[in-house]
């Protein structure tokens, strides 16, 4: 173990690791304040490219979360192979599958709630 | 700080140790005596009083269940009239959720996490005191308004309209609103400890990735408290201003909304029930694997489970309001939220199931009963919120006893069974082993009682009765469900009467001699030796289980030969490490007792219980005795500066400073916390005015009368917060570095610069004709604008308090803590007041 801790690194290096979930509330809050506000509005029936409005902009979000989900995953993939050296004690394989846990988590619950658009009315 | 080269020795220090140096450490944590003892914050007083207070709600608030099982025992009681009845529920549900389930496992927490982390003491020990002198006074307050027929009457979650000063004008419904509201402080400022505590006072080599699991967990409690509670506080605060004041945020009639309660609530309150269950859970992460002696099975899921869980939690608000007529999609978002929460809690009960599978000799002592019990009771109380979660079948249970069932399995299943479980594992890590044979006891009598209490509402609930009714007319066929619950409920008390016999009995708060102090043969720091300085020295960590990986350690760390096994500066001290690696970093040093925060505590209380009672001078007196602890606290028990010796070896040849500023500090980081809690009590209040906007649509908002805020005074107020934040800024920068009248006239500048600013603040709201009482629209937007004024305020008292310091001759280049807080919460200020500015101002203008 060293004394020395690199300064203004780790913190961010933990927080990243749960973007994953960071990318799900935010997927969260764009679907639930799109919905209210078509149907509080009374945009519900709107087109938006000739599709209906609230099922393109919810099927939209979903499919850049799950994107922004993927990349998660596969840096966190890759991270797992390599020996790193953060110096310190840390092990870069529970931090680094964290990050994978928790975005595949985060997957399941975008694809769960990004999916009811398809089938369910908007205001119904 | 640096490092010495060479070969790492078998232990950090040599030993033998001399023999002045174990005198020295326990001088400095001896305890005060006689009414000084008061003063002591010591999480090995602290905690066990913290845990027992929390007990004593359990036991109050289980005698209100008995009276209303008594009361619907039989068809047409009349033990309780209905409107005492109202009372006595709604108490008992308040009490169980706000002074017993949440504080407990804060207290458990405060008792075991030092010894856990392998550390002497959490970083801020007289917030912790703090925080549990307002919770005992502020609970007993709180439960003791129901014999005087004031305890609030409207269910715990207490929805407006039937809050509202129109259909409840007495003070019980602000007897929750302030009460409780006020207990809440308690548990922000436990969680600040515990964050801070737990990211930076490992042991040594505790990386993330080898921490106990229950300190994973209370990591992710105190995370949710910081986000979660924000928002009963502000829903609290609105209500209260609208029953006080006038400022109509519920009312229809004049753009409120009633379901705007309902939102703030829940966004708290179901978040609320995972902030219960996952300390609960990773408590019995940490026992089934010593029951079992095995390690837990799958223990990075575990922890990805945790923090996943506390995510989508806040996804799950809206399980509550399935019948208010919220469109059905954004119903489905929530359902489906709902179903994605329940793989990460099956993942832990997989991972349990495993760890016991795997043991080679499972322990069948009380504690495994009760994580048994756990599984069992969790489980159903789980897959019946799987039910509930799917909307229609929630259409048809909602505020039913299906609901009162369904709660109950989950709570009781999920945090009173692991927390007793907990009680009876880790009693002999605290004191005095309980004994085994009335712990099984009293158990069996729980499992069965809590089975047969509430597994038959499901059944009247389904059959259609309706929570919260006093009582109810023979021949439904609800009379055999009724009495079976009522008999359950009387086994339940049983059971807990046995409990409390045997902790009567048996527990004490020193071990017993030859009692042997890892009693279970567990693998985790708490069970090293432990005294009231912590153990001996910090020991040095390189596995999930030190003490199964190392069967030196326990012996090594009582000699000393582990980590800072003296007092250095001759003060109380804590080794502060790195947040993820746990790399250490420096000695903090920590107050000695004091009655700072024992008089904040007493001012704190009588202020809210004064305001309360509609007392306003008695409230002012207590504010200003309030006020006057913590300056005496802050004063006295902070920033030091650097103390002789100003570095120091701790063993394996690290020298570390005795003395540190900036972003590295705990304070720094108790700072940050704090500011997210502010930050998120300010988003809160943003999201309530785009709520009303929402719903009151754009030619209403802003209403005839009442203009959008005058431009050019908000402007003024931009640039009067930014420029108080940045010279605040400033001054910090130069601190030590230019002459002191320039700090000092930079300060009042400040000051000066940030109350010009909400002047302006408040012209731009009046010269646009807005005023709070006649349209949710004012009422919304004075309440960004009092938000804002507080923390003007603050930020007032902070620069006058850094002024003061410096005058005082305690405050330069090196001892600068407090200027670097007041620097960080300026900064804060002026971002809170630009924000709001941008959405008072520039949302409604973008809209025109």
């Amino acid at each position: 173990m060293t004394a020395a801790a690199r300064p203004g690194r780790p913190v961010l290096e933990v927080l990243l690791n749960a973007l994953g979930l960071a990318i799900w509330a935010a997927h969260f809050t764009a679907i639930y304040a799109t919905n209210a506000l078509a149907c509080a509005r009374g945009l519900a029936n709107t087109a938006l490219f000739g599709l209906p409005f609230v099922p393109v902009l919810v099927t939209a979000f979903t499919v850049a979360a799950l994107g922004g989900l993927a990349l998660v995953m596969r840096s966190a993939l890759r991270g797992l192979n390599p020996p790193l050296d953060e110096g310190g004690e840390a092990e870069p394989r529970f931090t680094r599958w964290f990050a994978f846990s928790t975005a595949a988590l985060a997957s399941l619950a975008v694809l769960f709630q990004g999916l009811p658009a398809l089938v369910v009315p908007p205001c119904g | 700080m640096d490092t010495a080269a060479g070969a790492r020795s078998r232990t950090p220090n040599a030993t033998p140790r001399p023999p002045e140096e174990l005198e020295r450490l326990e001088a400095a944590w001896a305890y005060p005596r006689g009414i000084g003892l008061l003063t002591e914050y010591n999480n090995n007083i602290i905690g066990p009083l913290f845990v027992a207070t929390a007990l004593l709600f359990f036991l109050l608030a289980g005698v209100l269940a008995l009276i209303i099982r008594a009361q619907l025992a039989f068809p047409g009681m009349t033990l309780v009239d209905p409107a005492t009845y109202n009372q006595v529920f709604t108490t008992h549900g308040t009490v169980m959720m706000f002074l017993f389930a949440v504080p407990a496992v804060e207290a458990v927490a405060i008792t075991l996490m030092p010894a856990m982390l392998g550390t002497r003491e959490l970083p801020f020990p007289r917030l912790g005191a703090y925080a549990y002198l307002i919770y005992l006074m502020g609970g007993l307050f709180f439960y003791g308004s129901i014999f005087f027929g004031a305890a609030p009457d409207g269910g715990w979650f207490m929805y407006p309209p039937l809050t509202s000063k129109q259909y409840s004008p007495g003070i019980n419904t602000d007897m929750y609103l302030l009460g409780i509201g006020f207990i809440e402080i308690s548990a922000i400022a436990g969680a600040i400890e515990l964050i801070v505590g737990i990211l930076r006072c490992r042991a040594p080599g505790m990386t993330l990735g080898r921490m106990p699991i229950y300190a994973w967990g209370m990591l992710v409690f105190a995370g949710m408290v910081i986000f979660a509670f924000p928002a009963v506080i502000i829903a609290s605060t609105l209500l209260e201003l609208e029953r006080a004041f006038g400022w109509p945020f519920f009312l229809p009639e004049k753009g409120g909304d009633p379901l705007l309660w309902q939102h703030l609530f829940w966004f708290f309150g179901h978040p609320e029930v995972y902030v219960i269950f996952l300390p609960a859970a990773a408590m019995v992460s940490m026992i089934v694997p010593t029951m079992a002696g095995a390690r837990l099975q799958a223990h990075g899921l575990v922890v990805m489970a945790l923090v996943g869980t506390a995510f989508i939690s806040f996804g799950l608000w809206v399980h509550h309001m399935y019948a208010t007529g919220i469109p059905a999609l954004s119903l489905s978002f929530f359902a489906a939220a709902g179903f994605a929460v329940s793989v990460p809690s099956g993942l832990q009960v997989f991972a349990w199931i495993a760890t016991f599978a795997s043991g080679r000799r499972i322990q069948w002592t009380a504690p495994t009963l009760f994580m048994l019990g756990f599984l069992f009771i969790f489980m159903l109380g789980g897959l019946t919120g799987v039910m509930v979660s799917v909307t229609p079948f929630d259409w048809q249970a909602h505020d039913t006893y299906f609901i009162v069932a369904h709660l109950h399995y989950v709570l009781i299943g999920g945090m009173v069974f692991p927390l007793l479980g907990a009680l009876y594992y880790w009693a002999p890590a605290v004191g005095a082993a309980l004994s085994d044979r009335l712990g099984k006891l009293s158990f069996w009598l729980l499992f069965l009682g809590t089975n047969l209490t509430f597994f038959p509402m499901h059944v009247s609930g389904l059959m259609g009765m309706p929570r919260r009714i006093y009582t109810y007319p023979s021949g439904l066929g609800l009379e055999l469900w009724n009495l079976l619950s009522s008999i359950g409920a009387a086994v339940f008390a049983l059971g807990a009467l046995v409990l409390l016999v045997d902790v009567v009995l048996h527990f004490r708060p020193s071990a017993p001699e030859g009692q042997r102090r890892n009693y279970w043969n567990a693998g985790t720091p708490e069970w090293l030796e432990n005294d009231s300085y912590g153990p001996r020295s910090i020991p040095r960590i390189r596995d999930r289980y030190p003490l199964w990986a190392d069967p030196h350690l326990a012996r090594e760390v009582a000699e000393g030969a582990h980590y800072l096994p003296m007092a250095a500066t001759g003060r109380r001290e804590a080794l502060v490490t790195s947040p993820a690696e746990a790399i250490p970093q420096y000695v903090a040093v920590l107050p000695f007792p004091g009655w700072g925060h024992v008089v904040a505590a007493v001012g704190t209380c009588g202020f809210f219980f004064a305001l309360t009672g509609e007392l306003l001078v008695e409230a002012a007196l207590f504010f200003a005795l309030g006020f006057c602890g913590v300056l005496w606290w802050l004063w006295h028990g902070t920033d030091f500066g650097p103390l002789e010796p100003r570095v120091v070896d701790i063993g394996d040849g690290i020298r570390l400073p005795t003395h540190a500023t900036g972003p590295v500090t705990h304070s720094w980081w108790a700072m940050v916390c704090t500011m997210l809690v502010s930050g998120t009590s300010f988003a809160c209040l943003l999201g309530s005015w785009l709520f009303l906007w929402l719903v009151n649509g754009d030619a209403m908002w802003p209403p005839p009368g009442q203009g959008i805020p005058v431009g050019g005074l908000g402007l003024a107020a931009f640039g009067l917060y930014a420029g108080g934040g940045l010279l605040a800024w400033a001054a910090a920068r130069a601190l030590g570095r230019g002459p002191r009248w320039a700090l000092w006239a930079a300060l009042g500048l400040a000051a000066a610069l940030f109350a010009a600013g909400i002047g302006a603040d408040f012209q731009a709201l009046r010269s646009a004709g807005i005023e709070p009482t006649t349209h949710a629209y004012g009422a919304a937007t004075f309440a960004i604008f009092t938000w804002q004024a507080a923390h003007v305020g603050i930020t007032l008292v902070m620069l006058g308090y850094t002024l003061a310091r410096s005058l005082a001759g305690r405050l330069d280049g090196e001892r600068r803590v407090t200027a670097d807080n007041t620097m960080l919460f300026a900064l804060y200020t002026a971002g809170q007041g630009i924000t709001g500015l941008g959405l008072l101002h520039l949302f409604p203008r973008l809209l025109a």
